[in-house]
């Protein structure tokens, strides 16, 4: 018998990953649905490409994602995305500082997660406009811990003037039509800090750090 | 995992019993947050002095295959629980299929240790009370996290509850019965902490609340086990999409 606790650990790290791969789709032709899907397949498969290169090592495998993050990324518009509303209260200080925390935190994040990601494929199923410039694309990717298919979706975007897609979003499927939304998931968490800490953005900042130091060191 | 939790039986009864007629579900509603912090405190804390350093111990001094072997053996124990509870929800060709895997596993599997029927396409379910109740139309009542279980519900206690007084291990008297169930009561909470280290190191290490973390999945999961996928919806409709395009 399976152990249900495997398949959520999975899900944990596969929503993790997801948002790995979310975050670096960049530049692209323009026009939604097929485009957007190839656009997700290539993107997807290149990052999984990156983390199933067995010709790097550990160190170079982080560091050639992370350069691809970091070139393909919106951070900004994620990180205000998950902070919500309060990036409006906050100095420009706090936010130079919060961008910078929050970039960090996430490519940690998502590098903790490589070793459990070796060997996929993103396939991509279909997808459904919501609008002439937004679609939700639907794919599978194999879970090596449990050998089975797990489905995620990309909330994607195109640009205004056509030029480029970007993911803003990423939906992992544990079941019906039960999804989890990383950027929502990731905004209730720090919306459940701030609460308990009096909205100090100084304080979410710094704990935020820290994680990434104790991810890092890990 | 079978727990005996007859203790917080009646109590969870009344409130379940108060909470009937599902509809939407909300992954945030939380109104005994202050208590439930509390408990998850006390959880954690009982964890890192007790249960993860027996689970790393547990996995040090055993390797995959028998602890594969021993969550199979736990595993089959609760098939019966599982069949009554597939049957309970009409649910035939599960039940039967589950019957089937509790006969083949409990032989030609050495009293469930090996799990040949998953092989011969006798897949595992996982239906407990909790879900039964949910499927005749039970709501889950407010998120409650339990001393030592953990996140829980009035529903899903008091099926809990049940599932560990209708499980024939629970009831069958013969010599050193209570050895047995104390045996088999450690052995399920290894077997179950060893499996969940990854998650738990990943939401410790990665959330800046682990609670909060916690909480979403288990109602969304819990509530998707039970069949009801209408979720309030959680989108963060504070930001406006103007802020966010490009």
């Amino acid at each position: 018998m399976k152990r249900p606790e495997k398949k959520t650990s999975f899900s944990f790290r596969a929503l993790a990953m997801a948002g790995a791969m979310a975050a670096s789709i960049g530049v692209a032709p323009a026009f939604a649905d097929a485009k957007s899907e190839k656009y997700v397949e290539e993107k997807a498969n290149y990052v999984l490409s990156v983390l199933n290169d067995e010709s790097l090592d550990d160190e170079a495998r982080a560091a050639k994602f992370s350069e691809f993050m970091n070139t393909f990324a919106d951070f900004r518009a994620i990180a205000r995305r998950v902070l919500g509303p309060a990036t409006r209260q906050m100095s420009e200080q706090q936010l130079e500082a919060y961008y910078t925390a929050f970039e960090q935190y996430a490519v940690a994040v998502y590098q903790d997660q490589l070793d459990q990601f070796r060997g996929e494929e993103i396939r991509v199923t279909g997808s459904r406009d919501l609008s002439d410039r937004n679609s939700h694309v639907g794919s599978m990717i194999m879970s090596s811990d449990t050998g089975k298919d797990v489905e995620v979706i990309w909330d994607v975007l195109e640009s205004r003037d056509g030029s480029k897609y970007l993911v803003r979003d990423v939906a992992l499927n544990i079941g019906g039509n039960n999804q989890f939304w990383l950027a929502v998931d990731q905004h209730q968490d720090f919306q459940a800090f701030l609460k308990r800490n009096n909205n100090d953005i100084d304080a979410l900042i710094k704990n935020i750090n820290d994680m990434t130091a104790a991810m890092k060191a890990d | 995992m079978q727990r005996s939790v007859r203790s917080f039986s009646l109590a969870a009864m009344s409130l379940a019993l108060g909470a009937c007629a599902t509809g939407m579900v909300d992954d945030s509603a939380d109104p005994f947050e202050d208590f439930n912090r509390q408990m998850f405190g006390f959880n954690e804390g009982l964890d890192q002095a007790v249960l993860e350093p027996a689970a790393r111990g547990y996995r040090a001094v055993t390797n995959e295959p028998v602890r594969q072997g021993v969550s199979n053996f736990v595993g089959n124990l609760g098939e019966p629980v599982v069949f009554a509870n597939e049957l309970l929800q009409f649910k035939v060709g599960g039940a039967a299929e589950t019957f089937g895997r509790f006969v083949v596993n409990s032989t030609v599997g050495l009293v469930g240790i090996f799990d040949p029927a998953t092989s011969m396409g006798l897949e595992a379910s996982n239906e407990d009370f909790g879900q039964t109740l949910g499927y005749w139309g039970m709501a889950s009542g407010p998120y409650l996290v339990l001393p030592v279980i953990g996140p829980s519900s009035p529903r899903d206690a008091f099926g809990m509850g049940v599932d560990a007084a209708a499980n024939p291990l629970t009831t069958a008297e013969f010599e050193g019965d209570t050895e047995t169930r104390i045996g088999v009561g450690i052995l399920a909470g290894l077997s179950a902490r060893e499996g969940a280290l990854e998650t738990v190191d990943d939401v410790r290490g990665t959330r800046l609340d682990p609670y909060t973390t916690l909480r979403r999945f288990h109602v969304r999961n819990r509530a998707a086990q039970v069949g009801n996928r209408e979720f309030v919806p959680s989108d963060i409709q504070e930001v406006p999409d103007y802020e966010l395009d490009f």
